[in-house]
């Protein structure tokens, strides 16, 4: 327990160290759109492989391959996992699971396409994301959000990880 | 004469009648807000200085500073402590009764603004290490500490400090043509950059104790005084980077004698800091062009870092016309280097690293130092400085004359992903491709982060491509601004904004300017017109400084191709690239006239009308139209039409004409701001293909739609917009006809 909370302090000392650094940026991209004919969320998330590799292996303290010809099932499963626990929407007021559906490398990002089912109107959306957030002082979670045509966007950061839309 | 004149005249003027008769509301006039409209309102009037072609003008001057530095590292306590003499030539027409050195340390220093000027929340959940941090610990102070400044007589000289920047107060103001020495002693505390960031500090090695440096910005710099800007008086908070005139400095390091270092500019004691088998390898590195020739090994440094000497050792630089100094240094480096041939002249491409960088740099560093100078020396000039020197410093990117800080290392058992491995080869052609911008074409990087960091982002593409490795780029393509580019309007910002002020650096500084420069090059210019514009302002401006003006201009000019439009959409707003097709109508021949063209008749011009008989095109949309009218177009069954064939066109005409049989209007429109080339694929039903690219200037006259008219041999199955994905278009939904529904990752 102690090693553990020493983990986290290491990464929090390391965290306040990339904000300044030259020229990395840590920065992802979220697409959320409705799809009010299929009653669909489809999200689209661009992360950077490198920084999300980087915090899964803080997390499970052993190499992690994502994108890589060495990626294994259970790599796989902890982005999944981390994901998921880092990265949820409340559709009306209502959690909803988000279906992983599949994953491709654009040049250094990985896209994750993922989905929540069964939404027919959208009064309000509430998205949490701390993904890279606990790993790099400086991520920014662009969040793009097109509900009927109608296009919002806002960046999460360590200040900010939730934002609450009312349409 | 004068009947002609009333001809004109009279139309005019009936005209004229009909709208005031018309129109019971008066409309207020408006200026001119056609995308097409020249940049006159935003391009500051061409002067002596900078022309109108984005040259240097005839009256175009530039400061110099010369400086020479002694500097000393103790390497126990992390303290850097230097004298410098500067020597300043007033090159300008203007009397200077001030001059600005900047402390850039400062920003790290106890009553720095910069941490003042962030934004604060309170975290309700954090562990105790933040909360001493944020709370209870004592800030740091590594901010200049400054003994004296003394003129050439070593008198002390007045001077006044603002933060970041130093202002020495003349006691007699400097003439044009003057030039003044001055000099300073100061020492700071080196920061550890991993833990409390910076672009340079050191990192330390937990398992052995040893640091590695990179040091910049380590000694009071003049800021630069120019036609533009006056004084470059913008503090240094941390985003907006640095802005330099350019001098020729004389270095002495001391550092312990167990360290390997390497720096800006030309080493002028190599038998005095290396041994004489390493003096030997680097001479055959010289020679050698293939691969790098290691010159300090592994071994080497291996059990060089296993002490720690007290003994200490100078290594003395010459560096030739730069406009900055960096320095690494570390027991723990491994060293190599090899000979780059550009145009008959040797330059040296080199790397230190620790061991904990190997196998991957000892095999990739130099190689990929060679790369890039040989690819931007083609697309610009040929590197004027003698080497270029990448240094492995984990979590770095930072660049400076002949030297550069970049991060990517292999696990602890040797191994690189791929990830890592393509990350460090990119980080260092972006690095090492600094040296062309802005360490050469010196724009300033205070004001415009996009001059440096885009323009090098787009060459670092190139470069990339140039691999031929397929190398994953992610900045340059036009397809991978989209996601950014799909943003609210509130979220975005102008490329044109100060550097201070940019919220998404990487996509806002890097990634759109890079991408709209690939889209100048492969769509709007096409590569020949691009590269030499491109090449023209790299060598106007190189060891000088350049605007935006500067570089607009210039591209247009030396290319012939108006791009104002494009600037102006690109660089100065947030507009969107979103072409699309509206509508597709087919047309068919006939000569019988449908009801709603029964009446009408074929202006001569002001020479009456045209006799028939007509011909006349009926939509396919049109009811009167029968479903046998709906035959491929035969001049043969139109007989008006082949009469007239017959009586006018010669042997040689009939024999290559045209044999179209099918007619479409195609109707675009175009809900993005931004204009764009309209490119067309027509598919047909055979399968066959044919492309088309309309010019922007099909906007011209029309921001909103545009049409166009397609005679084809074949019946058209599928049109499609931008197949290749080349103009950023942020919504391919409007971009096939017939609609389709694209294949989505949700189903």
């Amino acid at each position: 327990m102690k090693k553990q909370i020493l983990y986290i302090l290491l990464t929090i000392i390391l965290c306040t160290s990339s904000a300044v650094t030259g020229h990395k940026f840590h920065a992802a991209l979220y697409q959320i759109n409705f799809s009010s004919e299929k009653k669909m969320l489809q999200i689209t998330s661009r992360i950077h492989i490198q920084d999300i590799n980087k915090a899964l292996e803080t997390k499970h303290k052993k190499k992690i391959f994502i994108g890589d010809d060495k990626e294994t099932p259970e790599d796989v499963k902890f982005l999944k996992d981390y994901l998921t626990k880092n990265f949820s929407i409340k559709v009306n007021g209502q959690l909803n699971p988000i279906n992983f559906l599949s994953k491709e490398i654009e040049g250094d990002e990985i896209v994750c396409y993922s989905n929540i089912k069964g939404v027919s109107k959208i009064i309000s959306l509430e998205i949490y994301n701390a993904v890279l957030i606990d790993y790099f002082a400086d991520q920014q979670n662009r969040v793009n959000v097109t509900v009927s045509g109608e296009k919002k966007s806002f960046i999460l950061t360590s200040a900010i990880t939730t934002k609450v839309i009312k349409y | 004469m004068k009947n002609i004149i009333v001809l004109f005249v009279l139309p005019l003027l009936s005209f004229a009648q009909t709208i005031t008769t018309e129109k019971s509301t008066k409309e207020p006039g408006r200026v001119d807000f056609n995308k097409f409209s020249q940049m006159y309102d935003l391009l500051a009037t061409p002067n002596m200085f900078r022309t109108a072609s984005g040259a240097p003008g005839p009256a175009y001057y530039q400061q110099k500073a010369d400086y020479k530095i002694d500097i000393e590292l103790d390497d126990k306590n992390s303290r850097l402590s230097g004298s410098e003499t500067i020597t300043y030539y007033n090159n300008s027409p203007d009397t200077l009764e001030y001059l600005w050195v900047q402390l850039d340390q400062n920003q790290a220093a106890k009553n720095s603004q910069t941490p003042l000027a962030e934004n604060q929340k309170t975290q309700e959940v954090l562990t105790p290490n933040s909360f001493a941090n944020n709370f209870l610990k004592k800030g740091q102070d590594r901010g200049f500490n400054i003994e004296y400044l003394k003129d050439s007589k070593g008198n002390a000289m007045s001077y006044s400090i603002n933060h970041t920047m130093m202002r020495i107060n003349l006691a007699m103001p400097m003439k044009p043509g003057e030039k003044l020495s001055f000099s300073m002693k100061w020492w700071y505390n080196i920061n550890n950059y991993q833990q409390d960031g910076g672009r340079s500090g050191y990192e330390l090695f937990k398992k052995d104790g040893n640091k590695l440096y990179v040091i910049a910005q380590f000694y009071p710099r003049m800021a630069v005084y120019n036609d533009v800007e006056g004084w470059q008086n913008m503090q240094f908070w941390g985003s907006g980077e640095f802005t330099l005139p350019f001098g020729d400095f004389d270095v002495n390091i001391t550092v312990p004698a167990d360290h390997v270092l390497n720096a800006t500019g030309e080493l002028l004691n190599r038998s005095e800091v290396f041994t004489p088998a390493q003096v030997k390898r680097y001479e055959l590195a010289q020679k050698t062009f293939d691969k790098p020739v290691v010159i300090v090994t592994q071994a080497e440094a291996e059990s060089t870092e296993k002490g720690f000497s007290n003994q200490k050792k100078t290594w003395k630089f010459s560096a030739k016309n730069v406009r900055d100094f960096g320095i690494a240094t570390s027991r723990k480096f491994i060293y190599d280097a090899m000979a780059v041939k550009l145009n008959g002249k040797i330059v040296m491409a080199e790397s230190v690293y620790p061991k904990e960088a190997n196998p991957l740099w000892g095999e990739t560093s130099t190689m990929m130092v060679a790369h890039t100078l040989k690819s931007y020396s083609a697309h610009t000039f040929d590197y004027p400085y003698p080497k270029a020197v990448s240094v492995s410093a984990e979590d770095q990117g930072m660049e400076y004359p002949m030297i550069c800080w970049n991060y990517g290392r292999p696990d602890e058992n040797g191994v690189t992903s791929t990830q890592i491995k393509n990350g460090m080869i990119g980080v260092i052609i972006h690095e090492v491709g600094h040296n062309f911008f802005p360490m050469i074409v010196n724009s300033d990087e205070r004001q415009w982060t996009w001059m440096d960091e885009g323009i090098n982002t787009f060459m670092q593409f190139v470069a990339q491509e140039e691999l031929g490795t397929n190398f994953p780029s992610r900045r340059g393509p036009a397809k991978s601004i989209v996601p950014y580019m799909s943003s609210a309007q509130s979220s975005l910002e102008p490329i044109m904004s100060n550097s201070e002020s940019i919220i998404d650096f990487g996509n806002n500084a890097y990634g759109k300017p890079a991408t709209g420069l690939n889209i100048l090059r492969e769509t709007i210019m096409g590569r020949e017109l691009f590269d030499y514009a491109f090449k023209i302002y790299a060598n106007r401006w190189k060891f000088k400084h350049p605007t935006p003006e500067d570089f607009f201009r210039t591209m247009e000019d030396a290319s012939a191709v108006d791009l104002d439009w494009f600037f102006r959409g690109w660089f100065y707003t947030t507009d969107f690239v979103d072409i699309g097709i509206k509508e597709v109508k087919q047309y068919f021949v006939t000569e019988t006239p449908p009801a709603a063209l029964k009446d009408s008749k074929i202006n001569k011009r002001r020479f009456g009308t045209e006799n028939g008989p007509y011909l006349y095109l009926v939509s396919d949309k049109n009811a009167e139209l029968s479903a046998d009218k709906k035959q491929p177009f035969q001049v043969d069954s139109v007989k008006s039409l082949s009469d007239y064939v017959a009586q006018n066109f010669t042997a040689d005409e009939k024999a290559t004409m045209k044999t179209p049989k099918f007619f479409y209007e195609v109707e675009f429109n175009k809900p993005g701001g931004m204009l764009m080339p309209i490119i067309v694929e027509i598919t047909f039903e055979d399968n066959t293909k044919e492309n088309f690219k309309f010019p922007a200037q099909i906007w011209r006259k029309n921001n909103e739609t545009a049409k166009r008219v397609f005679a084809t041999e074949k019946v058209i199955k599928t049109i499609q917009i931008d197949p290749k994905l080349e103009t950023a278009d942020i919504d391919v939904t409007n971009n096939t006809w017939p609609k389709t529904e694209l294949k989505s990752k949700f189903d």
